[in-house]
């Protein structure tokens, strides 16, 4: 059960990390440094 | 918020026993989450407290959608972006309550062609500078800037005919079209060079005059 719970949090954060990652920039004017796991193929 | 994101991400990896590359991704995504909740209740209280909610809402969302696709000059840390968003919103915001009917009497039947124009000349700045990639997170691959770029144009384009079809039925207050332009303006300057040196200068500005818990903010 935990770890079911732990992969949804983790994927509801991983597509919001991926959709910033995807866009030119969300949300203002800040723009933290990109996880590497997510910026490898682009 | 930096700090706190890495907390809580790393909290939540000891709970779940994350990698270290999921660790990461949950508090790059905390950060965006912490970031951008602290800059809308920012948004949100000085609205209310100046009276122009309905403008400052109108104005940063404007501004935040085309931002999504072109991108633009930024500042070095979340508390920093969220201050300077605030204060810029409300800033426009009162001028829009203010000026919006001045400009509509002023303007008369030609306001439609102006909202026109501006979208316009928005979308052509779209086309040759946007996306502008942040450093901490660069564009490489040219079709994904290609269809940033076309979205970016895209929503310019947008804007301006609904802003222009709605302020022609007289549908839209003044004050909420000026601030809408106001948003579409800023974020405009923010993709040109001039934009991206103001933001560097108002970042050092900053850093030299405000600090937070004995650290710079």
């Amino acid at each position: 059960m935990k770890r079911m719970i732990g992969s949804m949090i983790l994927a509801l954060l991983g597509i919001f990390a991926a959709t910033n990652v995807a866009s030119a920039c969300m949300f203002f004017y800040y723009q933290p440094k990109a996880p590497k796991a997510l910026m490898g193929s682009r | 918020m930096e700090r706190l994101a890495g907390q809580m991400g790393q909290w939540l990896a000891d709970q779940f026993n994350w990698s270290t590359d999921e660790q990461e991704i949950a508090t790059f995504s905390l950060l965006l989450m912490i970031s951008a909740g602290f800059t809308l209740i920012l948004l949100v209280l000085f609205g209310w407290l100046a009276g122009v909610l309905a403008e400052i809402l109108v104005m940063a969302g404007t501004a935040a959608i085309l931002r999504t696709f072109a991108g633009g000059a930024h500042l070095s840390s979340g508390w920093r972006c969220s201050w300077v968003t605030a204060a810029a919103a409300t800033a426009g915001a009162l001028v829009a309550r203010w000026a919006g009917p001045l400009a509509a009497r002023w303007l008369g039947e030609g306001v439609p062609w102006v909202l026109l124009g501006v979208g316009l000349a928005v979308a052509a700045l779209m086309a040759r500078r946007a996306p502008v990639p942040a450093p901490e997170k660069p564009l490489r691959s040219p079709r994904h800037r290609q269809i940033l770029r076309v979205l970016a144009v895209g929503t310019s384009l947008l804007w301006a005919v609904v802003a222009a079809v709605w302020a022609g039925r007289g549908e839209l207050p003044p004050s909420l079209w000026l601030a809408s332009t106001f948003g579409l303006l800023q974020e405009a300057f923010s993709v040109t060079p001039s934009g991206g040196r103001t933001a560097r200068w108002l970042d050092h500005m900053l850093l030299q005059s405000f600090t937070k818990g004995g650290e710079r903010v």
